[in-house]
């Protein structure tokens, strides 16, 4: 199945990233193709610059970890914009993308998951 | 097959950015065989007043939302319960609100593919 | 038929409104803040298939034996995902 997860929060703050990724990460072992789409302040957890202290969790490492597994993760280009978020910025494999990007995937997905603000 | 999906915004116009996203994503879906539609829940329905005016603080006007209603033919809901609890007073037609009671909303709900809260 | 997604506690209206307006056939995941509707009684508000996010509700300090609904891992979830076709959340 085509499952496609929406963020809408920041990372650190909330817990709605971690939430994202272990869901993709069961998704993914369950063989399901898997999408993250990061709106509005997620788009923050899309830095690769992202320098945690010691003993908690780099989020924007666990994403890139997904990437790695094969789950895509794309980015609300407007919603990076607004947080000065560059395409230099952003972890690899990752994609500056937009609302049009983001119908398709609604469409096209079996399953939209979406994590309310 | 097409797909029904409904926005639902439920945070305050004003000093957040929820219902202009609202508007702005269910407006970004008509690339697709997409139908959106958009709810304006809890205090989130005061975006119905024409006396509602982020803007008079300097934020993103509600407004310049209207004219996309007009050209897509959005459809727009609000609660009834919920104009009442905030006394939502001179709303404006130009939002083309459809006011619905609260008890119609588990059907209404069902009636989407996908109905996400902002 | 509906997948019911809840993260936020029982102060938040909004989840309070998701869980009043599922359906019977719908099945309420309660992740996060969402697990602290397992301290009121839900059976009042929905006649909905509840479930708890196992993760979510021990590391907020609660035993297994407090649960009063099914408890979840994310393989499970994932299977409820594939269960419902629509999402509310």
């Amino acid at each position: 199945m085509k499952i496609t997860i929406q963020v809408m929060v920041q990372p650190y703050t909330y817990q709605d990233l971690d939430t994202a990724v272990k869901i993709a990460e069961a998704a993914l072992k369950k063989g399901h193709e898997v999408t993250i789409f990061l709106f509005c302040d997620s788009a923050i957890a899309s830095n690769k610059n992202i320098k945690p202290v010691r003993g908690d969790r780099n989020i924007s490492e666990l994403l890139k970890g997904l990437v790695e597994k094969g789950a895509k993760v794309e980015i609300c280009g407007i919603c990076m914009d607004y947080r000065g978020i560059t395409t230099d910025m952003i972890i690899d494999g990752s994609n500056p993308s937009g609302l049009p990007e983001l119908a398709e995937l609604i469409y096209t997905s079996d399953r939209f998951i979406s994590l309310m603000a | 097959m097409e797909k029904k999906v409904l926005f639902v915004v439920y945070q305050s116009p004003v000093g957040s950015i929820w219902v202009n996203e609202g508007f702005r994503t269910a407006f970004g879906m008509y690339g697709e065989d997409i139908e959106p539609a958009v709810m304006l829940l809890d205090a989130a329905s005061v975006a119905l007043s024409k006396d509602t005016s982020p803007e008079s603080l300097g934020l993103l006007p509600i407004k310049i939302v209207q004219r996309f209603i007009k050209r897509y033919e959005t459809p727009v809901y609000v609660v009834k319960e919920d104009l009442e609890k905030y006394k939502v007073k001179n709303i404006d037609e130009n939002f083309c609100a459809k006011i619905l009671s609260k008890e119609k909303l588990p059907d209404f709900f069902h009636e989407f593919d996908y109905v996400i809260f902002m | 038929m509906a997948l019911v997604l809840v993260k936020y506690g029982i102060n938040h209206p909004i989840e309070k409104l998701k869980i009043e307006t599922s359906k019977p056939d719908d099945s309420i995941v309660l992740i996060q803040d969402g697990i602290y509707w397992n301290l009121e009684n839900l059976s009042d508000l929905t006649k909905a298939k509840i479930y708890i996010l196992k993760e979510d509700f021990l590391a907020r300090g609660y035993k297994e034996e407090d649960a009063n609904y099914d408890l979840i891992d994310y393989e499970k979830f994932v299977e409820i995902i594939e269960k419902e076709e629509k999402f509310i959340g």
